[in-house]
Protein backbone atom coordinates (compact mmCIF):
# COMPACT_ATOMS: atom_id res chain seq x y z
CA UNK A 1 0.00 0.00 0.00
CA UNK A 2 1.87 2.74 -0.94
CA UNK A 3 -1.31 4.99 -0.53
CA UNK A 4 0.00 7.26 2.07
CA UNK A 5 3.58 8.54 0.08
CA UNK A 6 1.03 9.61 -2.97
CA UNK A 7 -1.05 11.67 -0.89
CA UNK A 8 1.88 12.62 1.17
CA UNK A 9 4.14 14.41 -1.65
CA UNK A 10 0.58 15.42 -2.69
CA UNK A 11 -0.73 17.38 0.33
CA UNK A 12 2.59 19.24 0.69
CA UNK A 13 2.48 21.12 -2.72
CA UNK A 14 -0.73 22.91 -1.41
CA UNK A 15 0.66 23.97 1.82
CA UNK A 16 3.66 24.85 0.40
CA UNK A 17 1.81 26.62 -2.57
CA UNK A 18 0.34 29.13 0.79
CA UNK A 19 3.70 29.56 2.32
CA UNK A 20 4.77 31.31 -1.01
CA UNK A 21 1.08 33.17 -0.79
CA UNK A 22 1.48 34.63 2.18
CA UNK A 23 5.24 35.31 1.79
CA UNK A 24 4.25 37.31 -1.49
CA UNK A 25 1.37 38.64 0.32
CA UNK A 26 3.58 40.30 3.36
CA UNK A 27 5.60 41.81 0.59
CA UNK A 28 2.95 43.57 -0.80
CA UNK A 29 1.86 44.93 2.53
CA UNK A 30 3.81 47.85 2.01
CA UNK A 31 3.40 48.10 -2.12
CA UNK A 32 0.44 49.79 -2.35
CA UNK A 33 1.68 52.91 -0.81
CA UNK A 34 4.84 52.66 -3.51
CA UNK A 35 2.92 51.97 -6.18
CA UNK A 36 0.46 54.10 -5.54
CA UNK A 37 2.59 57.67 -5.52
CA UNK A 38 4.31 56.05 -8.42
CA UNK A 39 1.14 55.66 -10.52
CA UNK A 40 -0.65 58.89 -10.01
CA UNK A 41 2.84 60.49 -11.49
CA UNK A 42 2.65 58.66 -14.58
CA UNK A 43 -1.10 58.63 -15.10
CA UNK A 44 -2.59 59.69 -18.07
CA UNK A 45 1.26 60.22 -20.31
CA UNK A 46 -0.51 60.00 -23.34
CA UNK A 47 -2.67 62.90 -22.66
CA UNK A 48 -1.51 66.22 -22.21
CA UNK A 49 -2.87 67.65 -18.89
CA UNK A 50 -2.12 71.42 -20.40
CA UNK A 51 -5.20 71.27 -21.75
CA UNK A 52 -8.23 72.79 -20.07
CA UNK A 53 -10.85 70.39 -18.45
CA UNK A 54 -14.31 71.38 -18.61
CA UNK A 55 -15.15 69.02 -15.64
CA UNK A 56 -16.76 71.94 -13.64
CA UNK A 57 -19.67 72.17 -16.20
CA UNK A 58 -22.74 70.63 -14.63
CA UNK A 59 -24.20 68.09 -16.35
CA UNK A 60 -27.82 67.33 -16.62
CA UNK A 61 -27.78 64.30 -14.81
CA UNK A 62 -26.46 65.78 -11.69
CA UNK A 63 -29.28 64.45 -9.29
CA UNK A 64 -27.60 60.75 -9.83
CA UNK A 65 -24.95 61.70 -8.45
CA UNK A 66 -27.03 62.43 -4.88
CA UNK A 67 -28.80 58.96 -5.03
CA UNK A 68 -28.65 57.97 -0.98
CA UNK A 69 -29.44 53.85 -1.84
CA UNK A 70 -25.75 52.67 -1.74
CA UNK A 71 -26.63 49.59 -2.70
CA UNK A 72 -29.49 50.50 -5.08
CA UNK A 73 -28.84 48.65 -9.05
CA UNK A 74 -28.76 51.90 -10.64
CA UNK A 75 -26.50 54.17 -8.29
CA UNK A 76 -24.01 53.76 -10.66
CA UNK A 77 -23.39 57.20 -12.68
CA UNK A 78 -24.01 57.34 -16.43
CA UNK A 79 -21.57 60.12 -17.38
CA UNK A 80 -19.49 61.25 -14.60
CA UNK A 81 -16.50 60.56 -13.12
CA UNK A 82 -18.08 58.78 -10.29
CA UNK A 83 -16.49 56.20 -7.56
CA UNK A 84 -16.45 53.12 -9.91
CA UNK A 85 -13.24 54.39 -11.94
CA UNK A 86 -10.96 53.36 -9.71
CA UNK A 87 -8.64 51.33 -11.44
CA UNK A 88 -7.59 47.94 -10.06
CA UNK A 89 -4.63 47.01 -8.16
CA UNK A 90 -2.27 45.24 -10.28
CA UNK A 91 1.13 45.77 -9.35
CA UNK A 92 2.40 42.53 -10.72
CA UNK A 93 1.38 43.81 -14.28
CA UNK A 94 4.37 42.65 -16.00
CA UNK A 95 4.13 39.16 -14.61
CA UNK A 96 0.91 38.64 -15.16
CA UNK A 97 0.87 39.55 -18.18
CA UNK A 98 3.82 36.94 -19.48
CA UNK A 99 1.28 34.15 -17.17
CA UNK A 100 -1.87 35.33 -19.38
CA UNK A 101 0.56 35.04 -22.99
CA UNK A 102 1.40 31.56 -21.22
CA UNK A 103 -2.27 30.47 -20.39
CA UNK A 104 -3.12 31.88 -24.17
CA UNK A 105 -0.92 29.81 -25.53
CA UNK A 106 -1.84 26.34 -23.92
CA UNK A 107 -5.18 27.28 -24.33
CA UNK A 108 -4.70 27.39 -28.07
CA UNK A 109 -2.34 24.75 -28.87
CA UNK A 110 -3.25 22.34 -26.06
CA UNK A 111 -7.21 22.77 -24.80
CA UNK A 112 -8.92 23.92 -27.61
CA UNK A 113 -7.26 20.86 -30.12
CA UNK A 114 -8.01 18.58 -27.94
CA UNK A 115 -11.47 20.04 -26.88
CA UNK A 116 -12.11 19.93 -30.54
CA UNK A 117 -11.84 16.52 -30.59
CA UNK A 118 -14.35 16.19 -27.55
CA UNK A 119 -16.45 17.35 -29.43
CA UNK A 120 -17.37 13.91 -31.24
CA UNK A 121 -18.95 13.32 -27.84
CA UNK A 122 -23.10 14.23 -28.03
CA UNK A 123 -23.83 17.68 -26.37
CA UNK A 124 -26.10 15.99 -23.91
CA UNK A 125 -23.44 12.99 -22.58
CA UNK A 126 -20.81 16.31 -22.23
CA UNK A 127 -23.29 18.72 -20.78
CA UNK A 128 -24.24 15.54 -18.15
CA UNK A 129 -20.62 15.51 -17.60
CA UNK A 130 -19.50 18.98 -16.69
CA UNK A 131 -23.01 18.43 -14.54
CA UNK A 132 -21.11 15.42 -12.45
CA UNK A 133 -18.37 18.12 -11.94
CA UNK A 134 -20.52 20.59 -11.00
CA UNK A 135 -22.27 18.50 -8.23
CA UNK A 136 -19.07 17.57 -6.66
CA UNK A 137 -18.23 21.32 -6.45
CA UNK A 138 -21.79 21.24 -4.30
CA UNK A 139 -19.91 20.38 -0.71
CA UNK A 140 -17.56 23.72 -0.97
CA UNK A 141 -20.65 25.61 -1.88
CA UNK A 142 -22.52 24.69 1.02
CA UNK A 143 -19.45 24.86 3.16
CA UNK A 144 -19.44 28.41 2.12
CA UNK A 145 -22.73 29.16 2.84
CA UNK A 146 -22.25 27.89 6.16
CA UNK A 147 -18.96 30.18 6.98
CA UNK A 148 -20.92 32.88 5.89
CA UNK A 149 -23.97 32.25 7.92
CA UNK A 150 -26.03 31.75 4.91
CA UNK A 151 -28.17 29.10 6.42
CA UNK A 152 -30.84 28.31 3.53
CA UNK A 153 -28.31 28.45 0.97
CA UNK A 154 -26.09 25.86 2.80
CA UNK A 155 -29.12 23.73 2.52
CA UNK A 156 -30.09 24.41 -0.50
CA UNK A 157 -26.32 23.16 -1.84
CA UNK A 158 -26.99 20.25 0.81
CA UNK A 159 -29.90 19.34 -0.65
CA UNK A 160 -29.18 20.00 -4.33
CA UNK A 161 -25.79 17.46 -3.47
CA UNK A 162 -27.92 14.74 -2.00
CA UNK A 163 -30.77 14.94 -4.24
CA UNK A 164 -28.69 15.27 -7.35
CA UNK A 165 -25.85 12.50 -6.01
CA UNK A 166 -28.55 9.72 -5.44
CA UNK A 167 -32.28 10.66 -8.19
CA UNK A 168 -29.88 12.46 -10.66
CA UNK A 169 -27.51 9.44 -10.91
CA UNK A 170 -24.01 11.34 -9.62
CA UNK A 171 -25.10 14.48 -10.71
CA UNK A 172 -25.54 13.45 -14.46
CA UNK A 173 -28.65 15.45 -14.38
CA UNK A 174 -30.07 18.32 -12.07
CA UNK A 175 -33.67 17.03 -10.75
CA UNK A 176 -32.94 19.15 -7.81
CA UNK A 177 -33.47 22.65 -10.17
CA UNK A 178 -35.72 20.96 -12.88
CA UNK A 179 -38.13 19.78 -10.08
CA UNK A 180 -37.57 21.08 -7.52
CA UNK A 181 -36.18 24.65 -8.09
CA UNK A 182 -33.35 24.43 -6.43
CA UNK A 183 -30.96 26.68 -7.64
CA UNK A 184 -26.77 26.62 -7.44
CA UNK A 185 -25.75 29.04 -4.97
CA UNK A 186 -22.13 30.89 -6.38
CA UNK A 187 -20.66 30.52 -3.36
CA UNK A 188 -16.80 29.43 -2.52
CA UNK A 189 -13.68 30.16 -0.25
CA UNK A 190 -13.11 33.75 -1.66
CA UNK A 191 -16.35 34.87 -1.24
CA UNK A 192 -16.66 33.81 2.37
CA UNK A 193 -13.14 35.92 2.61
CA UNK A 194 -14.39 38.82 0.88
CA UNK A 195 -18.24 38.64 2.69
CA UNK A 196 -15.71 39.09 6.03
CA UNK A 197 -14.18 42.67 4.69
CA UNK A 198 -10.69 40.84 3.02
CA UNK A 199 -9.83 42.89 0.26
CA UNK A 200 -8.80 41.40 -3.27
CA UNK A 201 -5.24 42.18 -2.38
CA UNK A 202 -4.02 42.38 -5.82
CA UNK A 203 -4.61 40.77 -9.03
CA UNK A 204 -2.98 37.35 -9.91
CA UNK A 205 -2.80 35.72 -13.40
CA UNK A 206 -2.19 31.70 -12.00
CA UNK A 207 -0.57 29.71 -14.40
CA UNK A 208 -2.94 26.97 -15.60
CA UNK A 209 -5.88 27.82 -13.36
CA UNK A 210 -6.14 31.90 -15.06
CA UNK A 211 -7.33 35.02 -13.45
CA UNK A 212 -7.65 35.17 -9.52
CA UNK A 213 -6.42 37.56 -6.78
CA UNK A 214 -3.95 37.16 -3.85
CA UNK A 215 -7.30 36.61 -1.90
CA UNK A 216 -8.69 34.35 -4.26
CA UNK A 217 -5.68 32.24 -4.61
CA UNK A 218 -4.64 31.74 -1.51
CA UNK A 219 -8.69 30.46 -1.07
CA UNK A 220 -8.01 27.91 -2.98
CA UNK A 221 -5.44 26.22 -1.08
CA UNK A 222 -8.28 24.69 1.62
CA UNK A 223 -10.85 24.50 -0.96
CA UNK A 224 -8.68 21.35 -2.34
CA UNK A 225 -9.86 19.51 0.50
CA UNK A 226 -13.75 20.87 -0.25
CA UNK A 227 -13.20 18.61 -3.61
CA UNK A 228 -14.40 14.97 -2.67
CA UNK A 229 -11.86 14.09 -5.99
CA UNK A 230 -9.43 15.54 -4.05
CA UNK A 231 -9.94 12.50 -1.35
CA UNK A 232 -10.97 9.90 -3.74
CA UNK A 233 -8.46 9.72 -6.32
CA UNK A 234 -4.75 9.73 -6.29
CA UNK A 235 -2.44 12.87 -7.69
CA UNK A 236 -2.46 11.50 -10.94
CA UNK A 237 -6.24 10.32 -11.36
CA UNK A 238 -6.58 13.97 -9.62
CA UNK A 239 -5.03 15.68 -12.32
CA UNK A 240 -6.50 13.63 -15.01
CA UNK A 241 -10.24 14.44 -13.96
CA UNK A 242 -9.36 18.13 -13.62
CA UNK A 243 -8.06 18.35 -17.04
CA UNK A 244 -11.24 16.43 -17.79
CA UNK A 245 -13.36 18.80 -16.56
CA UNK A 246 -11.48 21.91 -17.95
CA UNK A 247 -11.72 19.71 -21.76
CA UNK A 248 -15.30 19.14 -21.43
CA UNK A 249 -16.11 22.44 -20.30
CA UNK A 250 -14.03 24.40 -22.64
CA UNK A 251 -15.58 22.10 -25.69
CA UNK A 252 -19.09 22.88 -24.08
CA UNK A 253 -18.39 26.98 -24.32
CA UNK A 254 -18.90 28.75 -27.45
CA UNK A 255 -15.42 29.95 -27.69
CA UNK A 256 -15.92 32.57 -25.34
CA UNK A 257 -12.23 33.20 -24.96
CA UNK A 258 -11.30 33.13 -28.80
CA UNK A 259 -13.94 35.80 -29.48
CA UNK A 260 -12.23 37.77 -26.68
CA UNK A 261 -8.97 37.99 -28.01
CA UNK A 262 -9.96 38.44 -31.29
CA UNK A 263 -12.64 41.40 -30.79
CA UNK A 264 -10.79 43.11 -27.80
CA UNK A 265 -7.91 45.91 -28.14
CA UNK A 266 -6.95 44.48 -24.98
CA UNK A 267 -7.33 41.07 -24.35
CA UNK A 268 -5.68 41.28 -20.80
CA UNK A 269 -7.29 44.21 -19.38
CA UNK A 270 -10.93 42.86 -20.52
CA UNK A 271 -10.05 39.49 -18.76
CA UNK A 272 -8.90 41.85 -15.74
CA UNK A 273 -11.68 43.56 -15.73
CA UNK A 274 -14.70 41.00 -16.35
CA UNK A 275 -13.11 38.50 -13.85
CA UNK A 276 -12.67 41.67 -10.86
CA UNK A 277 -16.15 43.10 -11.70
CA UNK A 278 -17.62 39.41 -11.40
CA UNK A 279 -15.76 38.88 -8.41
CA UNK A 280 -16.86 41.41 -6.32
CA UNK A 281 -20.34 41.07 -7.55
CA UNK A 282 -20.82 37.70 -6.25
CA UNK A 283 -19.08 38.81 -2.85
CA UNK A 284 -21.99 41.35 -2.70
CA UNK A 285 -24.71 39.21 -3.30
CA UNK B 1 -17.19 7.67 18.84
CA UNK B 2 -16.18 8.90 15.57
CA UNK B 3 -18.32 7.48 14.00
CA UNK B 4 -21.06 8.16 16.46
CA UNK B 5 -20.30 11.87 15.69
CA UNK B 6 -20.59 11.16 12.06
CA UNK B 7 -23.81 9.19 12.04
CA UNK B 8 -25.85 12.48 14.44
CA UNK B 9 -24.59 14.56 11.38
CA UNK B 10 -25.79 12.52 8.42
CA UNK B 11 -29.36 12.95 10.73
CA UNK B 12 -28.73 16.68 11.01
CA UNK B 13 -27.90 16.49 7.26
CA UNK B 14 -30.88 14.90 6.54
CA UNK B 15 -33.23 17.03 8.52
CA UNK B 16 -31.93 19.86 7.53
CA UNK B 17 -32.18 19.29 3.63
CA UNK B 18 -35.75 17.83 3.94
CA UNK B 19 -36.88 20.86 5.95
CA UNK B 20 -35.55 23.10 2.89
CA UNK B 21 -36.77 20.65 0.42
CA UNK B 22 -40.17 20.61 1.93
CA UNK B 23 -40.39 24.06 2.23
CA UNK B 24 -40.15 25.85 -1.76
CA UNK B 25 -42.19 22.59 -2.95
CA UNK B 26 -45.28 23.72 -2.73
CA UNK B 27 -44.77 26.95 -3.45
CA UNK B 28 -42.23 25.93 -6.82
CA UNK B 29 -43.64 23.38 -8.12
CA UNK B 30 -46.37 25.20 -9.74
CA UNK B 31 -44.28 27.31 -10.98
CA UNK B 32 -41.55 24.66 -12.26
CA UNK B 33 -44.14 23.20 -14.36
CA UNK B 34 -45.11 25.83 -15.74
CA UNK B 35 -41.90 27.19 -18.03
CA UNK B 36 -42.68 23.74 -20.13
CA UNK B 37 -45.93 24.65 -21.01
CA UNK B 38 -45.33 28.12 -22.41
CA UNK B 39 -45.69 28.11 -25.94
CA UNK B 40 -42.64 27.24 -27.32
CA UNK B 41 -42.26 29.34 -30.75
CA UNK B 42 -40.43 32.79 -29.40
CA UNK B 43 -38.40 30.64 -26.72
CA UNK B 44 -39.14 33.33 -23.99
CA UNK B 45 -40.63 32.47 -20.36
CA UNK B 46 -41.89 35.18 -18.41
CA UNK B 47 -41.61 34.32 -14.41
CA UNK B 48 -43.37 37.82 -14.25
CA UNK B 49 -46.37 39.58 -15.47
CA UNK B 50 -44.93 41.46 -18.35
CA UNK B 51 -46.81 45.12 -18.58
CA UNK B 52 -47.69 46.83 -21.89
CA UNK B 53 -44.58 49.56 -23.49
CA UNK B 54 -42.92 48.91 -20.21
CA UNK B 55 -38.40 48.12 -20.40
CA UNK B 56 -39.22 44.60 -19.64
CA UNK B 57 -42.24 44.48 -22.73
CA UNK B 58 -39.50 46.73 -24.90
CA UNK B 59 -36.60 44.60 -24.50
CA UNK B 60 -38.69 41.50 -24.82
CA UNK B 61 -40.00 42.73 -28.32
CA UNK B 62 -37.05 43.41 -29.60
CA UNK B 63 -34.99 40.10 -28.36
CA UNK B 64 -38.26 38.41 -30.46
CA UNK B 65 -37.79 40.03 -33.85
CA UNK B 66 -34.45 39.46 -33.65
CA UNK B 67 -34.49 36.22 -33.10
CA UNK B 68 -36.90 35.86 -35.81
CA UNK B 69 -34.48 37.35 -38.12
CA UNK B 70 -31.54 35.45 -36.89
CA UNK B 71 -33.88 32.92 -37.81
CA UNK B 72 -33.57 33.82 -41.31
CA UNK B 73 -29.60 34.03 -42.06
CA UNK B 74 -29.75 30.75 -44.21
CA UNK B 75 -32.56 32.19 -46.61
CA UNK B 76 -31.47 35.99 -46.19
CA UNK B 77 -27.79 38.09 -46.91
CA UNK B 78 -29.68 40.90 -45.29
CA UNK B 79 -30.41 39.41 -41.60
CA UNK B 80 -27.07 41.21 -40.68
CA UNK B 81 -28.44 44.42 -41.67
CA UNK B 82 -31.40 44.08 -40.20
CA UNK B 83 -30.42 43.18 -37.16
CA UNK B 84 -27.91 46.32 -36.75
CA UNK B 85 -31.14 48.01 -36.95
CA UNK B 86 -33.34 46.46 -34.52
CA UNK B 87 -29.90 47.18 -32.25
CA UNK B 88 -29.47 50.92 -32.82
CA UNK B 89 -33.29 51.56 -32.33
CA UNK B 90 -33.29 49.56 -28.85
CA UNK B 91 -29.30 50.98 -27.79
CA UNK B 92 -28.44 54.43 -26.58
CA UNK B 93 -24.79 53.91 -27.87
CA UNK B 94 -24.24 58.06 -27.10
CA UNK B 95 -25.56 57.31 -23.33
CA UNK B 96 -23.21 54.17 -23.47
CA UNK B 97 -20.03 55.53 -25.45
CA UNK B 98 -20.40 58.43 -22.58
CA UNK B 99 -20.10 56.04 -19.81
CA UNK B 100 -17.20 54.23 -21.67
CA UNK B 101 -15.11 57.44 -22.07
CA UNK B 102 -16.05 58.85 -18.43
CA UNK B 103 -13.57 61.07 -16.97
CA UNK B 104 -11.83 61.07 -20.69
CA UNK B 105 -15.58 62.12 -22.60
CA UNK B 106 -14.74 65.50 -21.06
CA UNK B 107 -11.24 65.62 -22.68
CA UNK B 108 -12.12 64.97 -26.18
CA UNK B 109 -13.22 67.28 -28.15
CA UNK B 110 -16.79 67.44 -30.47
CA UNK B 111 -15.88 65.75 -33.36
CA UNK B 112 -13.95 62.92 -31.12
CA UNK B 113 -17.32 62.12 -29.09
CA UNK B 114 -18.87 61.98 -32.28
CA UNK B 115 -16.50 59.66 -34.23
CA UNK B 116 -16.55 57.53 -30.72
CA UNK B 117 -20.50 57.07 -30.44
CA UNK B 118 -20.01 55.96 -34.08
CA UNK B 119 -17.35 53.64 -33.91
CA UNK B 120 -18.01 52.41 -30.63
CA UNK B 121 -21.42 51.20 -31.88
CA UNK B 122 -19.88 49.68 -35.16
CA UNK B 123 -17.68 47.97 -32.88
CA UNK B 124 -20.21 46.27 -31.00
CA UNK B 125 -22.37 45.23 -33.38
CA UNK B 126 -19.24 43.46 -35.32
CA UNK B 127 -18.34 41.87 -31.62
CA UNK B 128 -21.56 40.54 -30.74
CA UNK B 129 -24.21 39.86 -33.79
CA UNK B 130 -22.17 37.56 -35.30
CA UNK B 131 -21.89 36.14 -31.90
CA UNK B 132 -26.00 36.14 -30.85
CA UNK B 133 -26.45 33.61 -33.84
CA UNK B 134 -25.33 30.70 -32.07
CA UNK B 135 -27.23 31.41 -28.85
CA UNK B 136 -30.94 31.37 -31.45
CA UNK B 137 -32.04 28.11 -29.68
CA UNK B 138 -31.42 29.16 -26.42
CA UNK B 139 -34.24 29.64 -23.52
CA UNK B 140 -34.61 32.82 -22.04
CA UNK B 141 -36.48 33.33 -19.32
CA UNK B 142 -37.62 36.72 -17.52
CA UNK B 143 -36.91 37.64 -14.45
CA UNK B 144 -38.03 40.90 -12.50
CA UNK B 145 -38.42 44.31 -13.62
CA UNK B 146 -37.23 47.20 -11.44
CA UNK B 147 -38.27 50.61 -12.76
CA UNK B 148 -37.65 54.15 -10.76
CA UNK B 149 -38.36 57.24 -12.41
CA UNK B 150 -36.47 57.24 -15.55
CA UNK B 151 -34.15 54.05 -15.44
CA UNK B 152 -35.21 50.80 -15.28
CA UNK B 153 -33.49 46.92 -14.96
CA UNK B 154 -34.72 44.09 -16.63
CA UNK B 155 -33.25 40.95 -15.37
CA UNK B 156 -33.67 37.87 -17.92
CA UNK B 157 -31.64 34.36 -17.93
CA UNK B 158 -30.38 32.38 -20.93
CA UNK B 159 -30.09 28.76 -19.91
CA UNK B 160 -27.04 27.04 -21.05
CA UNK B 161 -26.62 23.77 -22.99
CA UNK B 162 -25.05 22.56 -19.71
CA UNK B 163 -28.31 23.62 -18.05
CA UNK B 164 -26.65 26.20 -16.12
CA UNK B 165 -28.46 29.59 -16.54
CA UNK B 166 -26.48 32.77 -17.03
CA UNK B 167 -28.06 35.85 -15.99
CA UNK B 168 -28.43 39.21 -18.16
CA UNK B 169 -29.54 42.65 -17.01
CA UNK B 170 -30.46 44.91 -19.04
CA UNK B 171 -30.06 48.59 -17.63
CA UNK B 172 -32.97 50.96 -19.63
CA UNK B 173 -33.43 54.50 -19.87
CA UNK B 174 -36.50 56.45 -20.68
CA UNK B 175 -35.74 58.38 -23.78
CA UNK B 176 -38.78 60.46 -25.28
CA UNK B 177 -41.11 57.69 -23.56
CA UNK B 178 -39.18 55.05 -25.07
CA UNK B 179 -36.84 52.77 -23.08
CA UNK B 180 -33.38 52.17 -24.70
CA UNK B 181 -30.76 50.22 -23.50
CA UNK B 182 -27.63 51.87 -21.80
CA UNK B 183 -25.90 48.93 -20.37
CA UNK B 184 -25.96 44.71 -20.31
CA UNK B 185 -25.02 43.35 -17.09
CA UNK B 186 -24.13 39.68 -17.71
CA UNK B 187 -23.31 37.61 -14.66
CA UNK B 188 -22.00 40.57 -13.06
CA UNK B 189 -20.44 42.20 -15.40
CA UNK B 190 -21.57 45.30 -16.67
CA UNK B 191 -20.42 45.90 -20.59
CA UNK B 192 -20.03 49.81 -19.88
CA UNK B 193 -17.75 48.98 -17.23
CA UNK B 194 -15.65 46.34 -18.78
CA UNK B 195 -15.27 48.81 -21.63
CA UNK B 196 -14.52 51.34 -19.81
CA UNK B 197 -11.82 50.02 -17.50
CA UNK B 198 -10.11 48.62 -20.71
CA UNK B 199 -10.23 51.37 -22.92
CA UNK B 200 -8.83 53.56 -19.94
CA UNK B 201 -5.95 51.29 -19.57
CA UNK B 202 -5.50 51.91 -23.07
CA UNK B 203 -6.04 55.86 -23.08
CA UNK B 204 -2.73 55.63 -20.30
CA UNK B 205 -0.59 55.59 -23.23
CA UNK B 206 -2.15 56.75 -26.07
CA UNK B 207 -4.66 59.93 -26.62
CA UNK B 208 -7.90 60.31 -27.75
CA UNK B 209 -7.41 59.46 -31.38
CA UNK B 210 -4.92 56.76 -31.33
CA UNK B 211 -7.92 55.24 -29.27
CA UNK B 212 -10.14 55.74 -32.42
CA UNK B 213 -7.53 54.88 -34.54
CA UNK B 214 -7.25 51.49 -32.88
CA UNK B 215 -10.94 51.24 -32.96
CA UNK B 216 -11.20 51.78 -36.54
CA UNK B 217 -8.74 48.96 -37.48
CA UNK B 218 -10.26 46.82 -34.85
CA UNK B 219 -13.56 47.05 -37.29
CA UNK B 220 -11.96 46.75 -40.21
CA UNK B 221 -10.42 43.66 -38.79
CA UNK B 222 -13.43 42.42 -37.67
CA UNK B 223 -15.51 42.96 -40.70
CA UNK B 224 -13.25 41.04 -42.97
CA UNK B 225 -13.33 38.56 -41.02
CA UNK B 226 -16.68 38.06 -41.03
CA UNK B 227 -17.28 38.72 -44.22
CA UNK B 228 -14.92 35.81 -44.81
CA UNK B 229 -17.41 33.66 -42.58
CA UNK B 230 -20.51 34.51 -44.52
CA UNK B 231 -18.67 33.76 -47.66
CA UNK B 232 -17.98 30.51 -46.68
CA UNK B 233 -20.83 29.09 -45.11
Amino acid sequence: MFVPRWKCSFTALPKLGLLLMLLVGCCFVFAPAVAASTSTSTSFPGTDESTTLPDSTPLATEAVYADPFVDDPFSDDLYGDGDWDEEWFDPLEPVNRAVFWLNDKGYFYLLKPTARVFRIVPVPLRSGVSRMFDNLASPLRAVSSLLQLKFAQAGVELSRLLINTTVGVGGFYDPAQNWWDLRKQEEDLGQVLGHYGVGEGFYLVLPLLGPSTLRDGVALVPQFYTDPLYWALHRDGYLVSKGVDAVNAVSLDKDTYESIVIEQLDPYLFVRDAYLQRRAGLVKQ
Amino acid sequence: MKSGSIGLLVVCVFMWTSLCTLMPTGASAAEASAPQEAPQETNIVLDTEVKENGPAYEIKQTIDKIIAQLRTIDSTSEWRANVTALVRGKFNFQVMSQGVLGPNWHRASVQERERFVELFALLLEETYIGRVREYTDQQIRFGTEQIRENRAMVDTYISMDSGAEIPISYKMLKHEDEWQVYDVVIEEVSLVRNYRSSYSGVLRKKNVSGLLDEMQSKIEELKQRHAEEDGSV
